[in-house]
């Protein structure tokens, strides 16, 4: 009913009002387009990349008028108040120049004067983006109470997002980092703190509710990822605090005052743990498995005492071997990325599927850099063993929060970048050669209004390969039922 | 001239109601109205409004917020409320009079209406989006009634299509059904003290409070808070009991709204922007839609102060698209505030210190370490001392933050400790210097 009654609204609105360019300046600058779609690399498929045009007071001007040709041909041609592009002509004119350019011409009404600006340029890329869409966690920056947050899935060709679990389901309730297994969401898992707290791991299409909290490592099941096998799943398990800085620059820091790491066997039930994974002296966490599951990737730190020594809490990305047959761990821990002799501390790695590189985050200290406005995303090239920042895609701002598509080619990641409060979704790519392209805001259909008015901050997004189905009023009962599963140790 | 005056009757019924019901929420509810304009966030915008047709009642949840937007302004509130209920109540009985024919059952049940209505808005979380949805619906029965005279089938066609409509636009008004109760006058003592304190009348606040039989501790802080925001708060400590500071409550979880916006106020008070934006952030999610533009206002304040202009701008650029807001945004820009918000400023924290939660006396050191002139936080500092009958970290405190400042102790609450921690230090060997 929204869609005729705004079809008809728009019908009328456009044939009463279309503004046609008349006596056109011609500018020597760059529109000022939010978001910042200039030079962008995407991807066939993606939705369309709708953008407002700003005057320069940052106010939206009255009325834009944009043509966008691509360079083997096609064109398309919108006139509103902002370029919001129709779907179908967008994906068949990116279909058609995939490897080449689109050329955009914007032409805009200010206090009434039309002007038009310089052509940009935005980049199709040859590389498919191989995902349905994205999952994520959607919350207040309001950690404590948790009023309204869920986890969600958008799909990437279109704007339509559908909540997957909120926490309306139950109370009270805060779901956590939901994690697929390679952007498989058949295979899942997500832990659910509250009253009715447990660790949900979903596998061969069934759902186990795991006690919150387990007995052998006294702490609940933290920061998860997938065997590439899918027979187990790396978790953390962390004793978090939260503290308050004084100063705005970074507001909050969270930080582990334990932390250990292991591996769940859904099909035993038990948990195989080892005495390098859990040391008194150092904190480890964020597991994750290499793309053959041969090696597990973690962060460890060494244990200083907090709060005193807080800023002295620097992670570096460590590797133990894993034998997935024997369900075993190798005798040894190797340093991987060193970022202590740097002073810097590297936490969040994520191994692309196809083993050639290794996402981390890097900041000035702590294992939580979502606050951190230094913190930024770098690249390790598993081959070479040189690491660096990818400078393109990061920001003065935070960078944060990332994972691969399935293909390797195409990553997403969390920014503060737009407002320095609220965390958006950004995408971009890595070349063969290791070239990073310039990140783009998650498509939205009207992406001024959806950043004006949208207070929520993402974060743990994920690639999908298909849509998730979950009957969120069965996952509610079983949450309420606190039926759980009892974990033991291998 | 007697058939005359009974027929008048019933009119001038509804007119002792309505003044009735006016002045009640006038003068004994008025704060309620303040509550419910300020748990929403009604903008000026095209995008905003069609988001509506998303929820069920559309229709009554837009007029509803729309109206309640202008609650903002004194005398507005009570006199809308019952001009709508007014509005309910004659399309009420001209339907029910064209139906039954019968004067005074339509009269009657016109004002039963109305009064159940005037009833379920004790509850102050009652919204006027309720109110709306019964006043819809009753104004599709009543035009329905407009019909009676015609064939059947044009009567059947208007009744269904008003049904639809009844229930598309109005939820069948079943968002009117409220709770019948009392009036809540122990929330609308706090929601008086809470404006009173936001819209800066202290001396009133002091008033109303000193009047007030029982006092919660809430009610006690905003006290309290006026005292200070009065440079008096050595002088009127244990004017109100129970004495409750705010400095050793803590917010969390398990907190109330009250406590969450009482903290937003404090920390703000106090200087300390990051505690003061963690306090409106919760008290925002904590109310209807994660919406308060009350919050709203306080997290561009809170950021103006800090300094950080692209979150500032975010909540101004909101705050410009409200009808009552929109001067206020447009007058505070970053670089570009009102005086109290300069003043803010001077006393917000430089050196960055990390706390490991919101204990207060960290807080208030933290905050007497950068800026040492912050009387505000020193005299909650000594207070809490006081309160806590702790001689030893008063007389501490005392020496470390007061006298090197201000010099000897001039309120007679401190005189009057240090005259203490004197007599004890002579009765005890000086050991709690020597500790």
């Amino acid at each position: 009913m929204k869609k005729i009654i705004i079809a008809i609204w728009m019908s009328v609105f456009v044939l009463a009002c279309t503004d046609k360019p008349q006596d056109v300046a011609l500018m020597d600058e760059m529109p000022r387009i939010f978001p910042d779609y200039v030079d962008v690399t995407v991807p066939v498929g993606i939705a369309p990349l709708n953008f407002n045009v700003l005057d320069e007071k940052g106010k939206e001007v009255d009325a834009v008028d944009v043509v966008m040709k691509g360079s083997v041909g096609g064109e398309m041609h919108v006139n509103g108040e902002y370029a919001c592009w129709n779907e179908k002509d967008w994906h068949e004119l990116l279909e058609k120049n995939r490897g080449g350019k689109l050329k955009v011409v914007v032409c805009a009404k200010e206090q009434g004067q039309w002007k038009q600006y310089k052509e940009f340029e935005m980049h199709v890329s040859s590389d498919a983006l191989e995902a349905y869409g994205l999952t994520y966690r959607r919350i207040r920056p309001g950690y404590e109470v948790y009023s309204k947050m869920g986890i969600y899935q958008r799909n990437l060709s279109n704007f339509e997002e559908e909540a997957i679990i909120e926490n309306s389901v139950v109370t009270g309730m805060c779901i956590n980092c939901h994690t697929v297994n390679r952007t498989n969401p058949d295979q899942t898992t997500f832990h659910v703190r509250g009253m009715h707290g447990a660790t949900m791991v979903k596998s061969d299409g069934k759902r186990e509710w795991l006690k919150a909290q387990i007995d052998s490592i006294k702490g609940a099941m933290v920061y998860p990822y997938w065997h590439p096998t899918g027979r187990y799943c790396a978790y953390s398990t962390n004793k978090t605090s939260q503290s308050f800085h004084a100063v705005k620059e970074e507001r909050i820091e969270v930080f582990d005052q334990s932390s250990d790491v292991f591996v769940y066997h859904p099909e035993s039930k038990a948990i195989l743990l080892d005495s390098l994974l859990m040391t008194k002296s150092h904190y480890e966490t964020y597991p994750v498995f290499s793309y053959d599951g041969k090696s597990l990737y973690f962060c460890s730190s060494i244990a200083e005492p907090i709060p005193e020594r807080y800023r002295e809490i620097r992670y570096n990305i460590c590797r133990i071997d894993f034998d997935a047959e024997k369900g075993e761990f190798g005798n040894e821990v190797d340093t991987v990325f060193n970022a202590c002799v740097m002073g810097k501390s590297a936490t969040h790695p994520r191994p692309s599927y196809d083993g050639r590189y290794l996402m981390f985050t890097m900041a000035d200290y702590g294992c939580f850099p979502i606050w951190h406005k230094e913190a930024d995303n770098w690249l390790l090239d598993l081959k070479t063993g040189e690491a660096k920042p990818m400078d393109v895609a990061n920001s003065a701002d935070t960078d944060s929060w990332h994972n691969w598509d399935s293909g390797s080619k195409w990553f997403v990641f969390t920014s503060r970048r737009g407002d320095g409060l609220h965390t958006r979704l950004y995408l971009a790519s890595v070349s063969d050669d290791g070239k990073v392209t310039k990140p783009f805001l998650l498509p939205q259909q009207n992406p001024l209004k959806y950043d004006g008015e949208l207070f929520d901050s993402y974060n743990t997004p994920d690639f999908i390969s298909k849509s998730v189905e979950m009957d969120y009023r069965s996952v509610g009962r079983e949450i309420y039922s606190d039926e759980r599963i009892k974990v033991g140790v291998k | 001239m007697k058939k005359n005056i009974i027929s008048i009757i019933p009119y001038i019924l509804v007119l002792v109601w309505a003044v009735v019901a006016w002045w009640f929420f006038q003068f004994h509810y008025e704060y309620s109205f303040y509550y419910k304009e300020q748990n929403q966030l009604f903008l000026w915008s095209q995008d905003y409004v069609m988001d509506y047709l998303d929820r069920p009642a559309w229709a009554a949840q837009l007029a509803g917020d729309f109206i309640t937007q202008f609650f903002y302004y004194t005398y507005v509130g009570a006199a809308v409320f019952v001009g709508l209920l007014l509005v309910t109540g004659d399309l009420t009985r001209r339907a029910l009079q064209r139906i039954t024919g019968c004067k005074w059952l339509s009269f009657g049940a016109a004002l039963v209406l109305m009064s159940v209505l005037a009833v379920f808005n004790f509850n102050p979380d009652y919204r006027m989006a309720g109110v709306m949805s019964v006043l819809g619906v009753v104004a599709l029965v009543y035009l329905c009634t407009l019909f009676l005279s015609f064939r059947w089938w044009i009567k059947g066609s208007v009744a269904v299509v008003a049904l639809v409509l009844a229930g598309w636009m109005f939820g069948f008004g079943a968002s009117g059904i409220g709770k019948f109760s009392k009036p809540y006058q122990e929330i609308e003592d706090y929601l008086a003290v809470d404006n009173l304190y936001y819209f800066g009348n202290y001396g009133e606040l002091a008033e109303r409070v000193l009047r007030m039989e029982k006092v919660s501790p809430v009610i006690s802080c905003y006290y309290y808070m006026a005292m200070a925001q009065n440079g008096i708060l050595p002088q009127a400590l244990g004017n109100v009991e129970p004495v409750d500071l705010g400095t050793l409550l803590h917010i969390g979880p398990e907190s109330t709204i009250q406590e969450m916006k009482l903290m937003n106020e404090f920390y703000f008070l106090l200087g300390d922007m990051t505690l003061a934006e963690r306090a409106a952030l919760l008290g925002c999610v904590s109310s209807p839609n994660n919406r308060n533009v009350r919050m709203i206002k306080r997290l561009a304040e809170v950021n103006l102060v800090a300094g950080d202009e692209e979150a500032a701008m975010k909540y101004l650029r909101l705050l410009d698209k409200t009808w009552a807001y929109r001067k206020w945004a447009k007058q505070n820009r970053p670089g570009r505030m009102n005086a109290r918000l300069e003043a803010k400023k001077a006393f917000a924290c430089k050196e960055d210190k990390v706390r490991l939660n919101d204990h207060c006396r960290v807080v208030l050191m933290g905050l007497l370490e950068t800026n040492p002139n912050n009387k505000i936080a020193l005299d909650y500092l000594l207070c809490t001392d006081i309160l806590v009958k702790e001689l030893g970290t008063f007389y501490q405190d005392y020496i470390t933050y007061y006298l090197p400042v201000y010099g000897e102790a001039k309120e007679p609450v401190y005189q009057e400790m240090l005259r203490m921690k004197k007599e004890y230090d002579e009765s005890n060997g000086n050991e709690l210097d020597k500790q």
